[in-house]
């Protein structure tokens, strides 16, 4: 049984379709990555896939669950990062982050010691009294990654883990989602960081105006695209959005006359 | 038109395409604050229908004084007025540097600005400020009050110019050396907090003003000279320019005159090196230096300590849900103030009936017991609209949890039934012991009831018609919600907020009314086991809605639009 499954999942905002029928199904224990332009679809499908977003028709199953049937059920597997990470900001790390532990049924202790452990492993713990009004970019993330991780979900969704994150806070990040994973869960990840997913991913999934245009591991790609066996995702990204290196150059030089 | 701006850039050898290009951003992002927001349009023009003509009003009666009034209360005005004006600059753009985005001066730092286009266009920028506006009708109404005087004239012109340029001196160096601060979340958490209790605090102010009134007696404050104390300040010394003129003492004018003029001489060259040392080391809005970080001592919040000790018999969800919105409602600025008028209310109703005209204490068991009800419905009201939209960005996170939502809405409700009751209870309390009546402490379980009545109706309504809210913002709410939501927060809820609470409410009144104590008793805890009974059903029924519409809720509630 699929850990993710999106079965003819679309959703429309007026005349626009954001998601087309979009299959998509990801095993237990992969570690997915979706990638796509902006406006492609990425967060509209994620926002469908952990019940944040009502679909206009299909199905978002997490093990099986309808996410729309049983909500609760289904939340109850899952952690999410999501887009604009939706933090109490008046809160600070540690009441953040102890809290959503027990909202998802931990004890009150065990949410503490889990999140004194997060809050260490992410460096955090000299701040974690401060209120997240005051953190930076990459503590929010951090912060908003250990409240995502503290029940040990099944499937773990992460919309642009990596935006606006400095390089160590990136490696600490990585670090987690690496031992996660080595635990047996699942990720669904976006990003637009090409070498990060492309290190990290055991499978990719390639999104463009709602259509998932093209999935698979990095050789499954590579044949697909047609890119040699040392092409790059960015090539492959490139290749299968239908934006080739020499259209861009051409495109950018007829409008940056100046530049000539 | 455009010739004479040139050569007005030429002479101070500014940058004429910097200085209009600057110009055109400070308008149009005079203009963006109220296209993006249509509500501040609508803010703005109640704001001038109101202060406009009385602004004109108080500017006329300057006018009439500098011509009627009995020497030497024309100069007095004078010195008053540009004081005020004075302090009208130095104070507005410090309270409108959150909404106006060209009072930000922090933004311009990355372009190859010399601090002399800087100060430029600064000083050229305040002419389109809301103070320029106030200060002309005052300003026009003293050129007519001595238009009579041509002589006069020759000081008064050169110091409304002088006091003009002072002002705006005065206001750009406050803003300017205030900048760090300005940009800081406590200020702005301050400045919402400290603006929406002004309105509580006139009450106090207006008491405060009669007795001082009442004590100094009517003769003894017209023999008052305040150009005696307000001319060392820099506004006023431009009026003792003119009370010294209008005296014939010409030479006195000119002395006063130059010494206003050193005091401009003098802003304008402190705030020209602050702008000067911003531009090179960017010290004033600079984030503090980089201290080794401490790790910072654990601390049992107020309402961790709540929920653990009060409420140990809640399930854990609502529980946590409890404690968390305790904490929100205290450190979100916007929230805040509904705790904190809940907490003024009962003391206001305290300053009435002790200080007010009725005769207060023979009646004193009966107007508490029937006002503590109406209090803590409002307390009640303010605290529990739109809760699950007072989220802010953190709903999605509480709805992302497989917390049972019904439990979620409880939390929440218990929070705020909490918070209106703590600080009337404590009122109550103190009054009943005063007046040794019981019927002040039936007074307040009624008004328990009532306050349970009305956050059930507005758990209800928070899943069917929720709103966004953004803790972020120096407003309440963002405008936005849509019409319908609109249309049943202001014309449905209330009166159904009356329906439910009136059975925790009437026993006690017709009690009070028939003089039957035992209806009373009786009928106030039969009213709050009523409430108590529907708080709990409408949570359950909302926590069912809520599951269903969790996506219509955030969509409703979403900040991003």
């Amino acid at each position: 049984m699929p850990a993710v499954e999106a079965i003819q999942l679309t959703r429309t905002f007026g005349p626009k379709i954001a998601v087309d029928h979009l299959d998509l199904a990801v095993d237990e224990g992969e570690f997915y990555g979706f990638l796509g332009p902006n406006g492609a679809g990425k967060s509209t499908t994620i926002k469908m896939l952990v019940g944040l977003l009502r679909p206009t028709a299909g199905q978002a199953r997490i093990a099986g669950i309808d996410m729309w049937q049983q909500p609760l059920q289904a939340k109850q597997l899952i952690g999410v990062l999501p887009e604009g990470l939706a933090l109490y900001e008046r809160l600070t790390a540690r009441e953040f982050v102890r809290f959503v532990g027990v909202m998802y049924g931990l004890s009150t202790e065990d949410a503490a010691r889990r999140t004194d452990e997060l809050l260490d492993l992410m460096d955090l713990d000299a701040d974690a009294d401060k209120l997240i009004v005051d953190y930076s970019q990459g503590m929010r993330k951090k912060t908003a990654l250990a409240a995502a991780i503290i029940h040990a979900p099944r499937v773990l969704f992460l919309d642009e883990p990596f935006e606006g994150v400095d390089a160590i806070s990136g490696r600490a990040i990585r670090n987690v989602l690496q031992r996660l994973r080595a635990r047996g869960a699942t990720i669904f990840f976006s990003s637009h960081i090409l070498e990060v997913v492309e290190r990290l991913c055991t499978r990719i999934g390639v999104i463009t105006q709602g259509r998932l245009v093209a999935q698979g591991t990095m050789a499954e790609l590579r044949t697909l695209a047609q890119t040699g066996e040392h092409g790059t995702l960015e090539e492959i990204f490139l290749r299968t959005v239908g934006a080739t290196e020499e259209g861009l150059l051409e495109e950018g030089g007829r409008r940056l006359s100046w530049l000539e | 038109m455009a010739g004479v701006a040139e050569r007005f850039f030429a002479t101070f050898k500014l940058d004429a395409a910097k200085q209009q290009a600057l110009l055109r951003l400070r308008l149009r992002l005079l203009r963006r604050q109220f296209e993006r927001e249509p509500g501040q349009m609508v803010g703005f023009i109640v704001f001038l229908v109101i202060f406009g003509p009385l602004v004109l009003l108080v500017a006329t009666a300057s006018g009439f004084a500098y011509v009627a009034a009995p020497d030497p209360w024309p100069v007095q005005v004078m010195g008053i007025v540009l004081s005020v004006l004075w302090l009208i600059w130095i104070v507005l753009p410090l309270l409108a540097f959150r909404t106006n985005e060209g009072l930000d001066l922090s933004r311009l730092l990355v372009y190859p600005l010399r601090t002399r286009d800087w100060v430029a266009s600064t000083l050229l920028g305040t002419l389109f400020d809301g103070p320029s506006y106030v200060t002309l009708p005052f300003f026009l109404a003293m050129l007519v009050g001595w238009f009579d005087q041509p002589l006069l004239l020759i000081v008064v012109l050169p110091a409304i110019f002088v006091a003009y340029l002072l002002m705006m001196a005065a206001g750009q160096l406050v803003l300017t050396a205030s900048m760090g601060l300005l940009r800081s979340r406590r200020f702005r958490d301050l400045s919402i907090v400290v603006f929406s209790l002004l309105g509580s605090s006139c009450y106090f102010i207006n008491r405060g003003v009669e007795a001082w009134a009442r004590a100094a007696g009517a003769a003894e404050l017209s023999q008052i000279e305040p150009l005696n104390f307000l001319r060392w300040l820099p506004p006023g010394a431009c009026a003792q320019a003119v009370a010294s003129a209008s005296a014939g003492n010409w030479g006195g004018a000119l002395l006063w005159l130059g010494y206003a003029t050193a005091w401009l001489a003098v802003l304008l060259w402190v705030w020209w090196k602050l702008l000067l040392r911003m531009t090179t080391g960017a010290t004033t809005w600079s984030a503090p230096a980089l201290a080794p970080k401490k790790v910072q001592q654990k601390r049992t919040s107020a309402g961790d300590a709540i929920a653990a000790l009060g409420f140990a018999w809640l399930p854990p969800f609502a529980r946590a849900v409890l404690a968390k919105e305790i904490k929100s409602i205290w450190r979100v600025p916007q929230r805040r103030i509904a705790l904190l008028q809940s907490v003024l209310a009962p003391f206001v109703l305290v300053i009435a009936i002790f200080f007010g005209e009725m005769d207060a204490l023979s009646r004193l068991p009966e107007w508490t017991a029937l006002g503590l009800p109406a209090i803590m419905l409002f307390a009640a009201w303010g605290l529990s609209t739109n809760m699950l939209g007072m989220e802010s960005r953190g709903l999605t996170t509480l709805l992302l949890t497989p917390a049972p939502r019904w439990q979620l809405l409880l939390g929440k409700g218990l929070a705020y039934s909490l918070m209106a009751f703590v600080p009337t209870a404590i009122y109550a309390a103190v009054l009943s012991i005063i007046a040794g009546s019981s019927l002040i402490l039936f007074g307040l379980l009624a008004g328990a009831g009532t306050a349970l009545a009305v956050i059930a109706v507005n758990m209800v309504a928070s899943v069917y018609y929720p709103f966004p809210f953004d803790e972020n913002r120096t407003t309440r709410q963002r405008s936005g919600g849509g019409c319908a939501t609109g249309v049943v927060q202001v014309v449905f809820v209330p009166p159904v907020m009356a329906v439910a609470a009136a059975p925790t409410v009437l026993p006690m009144v017709l009690g009070v009314w028939w003089k039957l104590p035992l209806v009373t008793t009786l009928g106030t805890l039969l009213g709050l086991v009523y409430a108590a009974v529907l708080f709990t059903a409408l949570a359950r029924y909302a926590g069912q809605v809520l599951t269903m519409r969790e996506a219509e809720v955030l969509a409703a509630a979403s900040l991003e639009r």
